[in-house]
């Protein structure tokens, strides 16, 4: 009996004292969250015990997440990969799809500038579609034909220089005989204003490459890197447009003429596009530029015109006074009669001037 | 002392443990509450006065070196301890799914202590939200945990009941 009475005030006491236990932290709470109650002792201590493991829990965990995000990495960088290998087929073939937009660019480009400088002519542009070039033919066909206003005989150029003239011209194609053709011949002259000699390039079939000026007068005035364009004989091409240089002169079998052999300035291997002279005319006079003026004196027209202008003013405003004053003199003089105008005689002003 | 000595070392290796690896594998940014489970498993294998001892030490370990408001966890163990000890005498203690499902209801508790603490103190949480986006993920990682921590507290409890009887 009394061990079951012992036991029950045990019970009753630890029931008291978790009780106790339970009020003292729930105060603990309240007075911690208001500063009142201060755990900085328990803490350091606490921190001290538990650190070590910490960091080295820590570092554990880094390990394995370095590993596991390896292990992902690894996994990702086939896919990565395979993907990449796809996106550089794609991206060389876009850049090789640039350089040709590019390259494509920058001779529209050319053949736009020198439609530009060539205002003489009605140019219409074509790209080179087809090709047929031996040793006894050089012809190209070009996407422009008799829709687009291409007609036989018309000269076909690009920016560099002269290329043919048209022999068939279909719908919408035509086909160009180039200047390298055995069968072709332009009237040429020599650019060189000492010597404009002219002379008939026609292509060479041994030399393909390479066209002859012939029919050039023996000991005439023709060198080595003179420029050689059309001379504008016979209608088919216009006058001035350029065929190549003089790379050597040679003398004819015959012995009474010689031959230069050209370098043509267009390059007939690298032919995209070009462009047909639909319509020609004159070139307009080029304007009038003022002279050199030697170094230190230069003076601007304009500005000199508007000197000049101002000096006549000048002069004209003292004649206009002279003339004044000796009116006056005259009629205090009584010579002549005093004048509603004022105005005087044209010819006795011009001696008073004088 | 040795077997203080142990309970004290597991106390202090899964606190260490709860906030340094698990944050590694944490769960929507929540991890498990090792302290919580220990207590739990404490309060069951050895009654409601050894379960709000552990409580007790936990939640000052933890209010100690982490705790917002020192206290709260102290007594949230301390109440953990004393509610699952009280199951302790009528239930077969090595049963390990009832740590298991016991988790859920731990943490609600630990959870609703904690909010009413906080509300007390003035603090506004947004209840709703709070268990949408903090219990479950705390869960589900504690439903994971409990029945490995709750061996491993079965077998230093079994350790320590061997090393008294030698003593005696």
């Amino acid at each position: 009996m009394s061990n079951k009475l012992r036991k029950e005030k045990q019970t009753g006491k630890r029931i008291i004292a978790l009780i106790a236990v339970f009020v003292s932290v729930f105060c603990c709470v309240f007075f911690a969250a208001r500063g009142k109650f201060n755990t900085r002792a328990t803490d350091g201590v606490s921190m001290m015990i538990v650190a070590p493991f910490q960091r080295a829990f820590s570092w554990v965990g880094s390990q394995l997440t370095f590993i596991v995000d390896t292990v992902k990495e690894i996994s990702n960088l086939h896919e990565q990969n395979k993907l990449l290998r796809e996106e550089v087929k794609i991206l060389r073939a876009q850049n090789l799809s640039a350089a040709e937009f590019a390259s494509e660019n920058q001779r529209l480009r050319s053949l736009l500038d020198y439609k530009l400088a060539a205002v003489q002519f009605d140019l219409v542009a074509a790209s080179v579609i087809g090709r047929e070039s031996s040793s006894w033919s050089s012809v190209i066909v070009i996407n422009r034909g008799t829709l687009d206003g291409v007609a036989d005989n018309m000269a076909v150029v690009t920016d560099l220089g002269l290329v043919g003239h048209v022999t068939e011209a279909g719908v919408n194609s035509s086909k160009v005989q180039l200047l390298i053709d055995p069968r072709s011949s332009v009237g040429t002259l020599i650019q060189r204003p000492e010597s404009r000699v002219a002379g008939i390039v026609e292509g060479d079939m041994k030399n393909p490459a390479h066209p002859r000026m012939v029919n050039i007068p023996k000991e005439s005035d023709v060198k080595v890197d003179d420029t050689v364009i059309t001379s504008g004989f016979g209608g088919v091409y216009p006058k001035g447009i350029v065929v190549g240089k003089i790379i050597e002169v040679r003398n004819e079998e015959g012995g009474l003429l010689e031959y230069g052999v050209l370098e043509t300035s267009v390059d007939f291997q690298k032919l995209e596009d070009v462009a047909v002279i639909v319509a020609s005319r004159e070139a307009p006079p080029e304007p009038i530029q003022p002279p050199a003026q030697t170094p230190g004196t230069e003076t601007d027209p304009h500005e000199t015109a508007e000197k000049l202008q101002h000096a006549q003013q000048q002069i004209q405003d003292a004649q206009q006074q002279v003339q004044d004053a000796q009116q006056q003199q005259l009629q205090q003089a009584g010579y002549v009669e005093p004048q509603t105008s004022i105005a005087p005689e044209p010819n006795v002003a011009e001696e008073a001037t004088r | 002392m040795k077997i203080i000595g142990l309970w004290a070392l597991l106390l202090v290796l899964s606190y260490s443990l709860q906030t340094s690896l698990l944050t590694f594998v944490s769960f929507d940014g929540f991890s498990a509450n090792l302290m919580l489970l220990l207590t739990v498993s404490v309060a069951f294998l050895c009654g409601h006065e050894k379960g709000v001892c552990f409580g007790f030490m936990a939640g000052l370990l933890q209010d100690a070196t982490t705790g917002g408001y020192f206290g709260t966890a102290i007594f949230s163990y301390m109440t953990a301890g004393f509610v699952f000890g009280k199951f302790s005498v009528n239930l077969f203690r090595e049963q390990s799914l009832l740590p298991v499902i016991s988790s859920i209801p731990a943490l609600a508790l630990h959870f609703a202590i904690t909010i009413a603490f906080l509300f007390l103190l003035g603090r506004q949480i947004d209840v709703i939200k709070f268990l949408k986006f903090d219990f479950w993920p705390t869960a589900i990682m504690q439903v994971v945990l409990a029945y490995p921590v709750h061996r491993l507290v079965l077998s230093l409890n079994e350790f320590s009941k061997k090393d008294r009887r030698k003593k005696f």
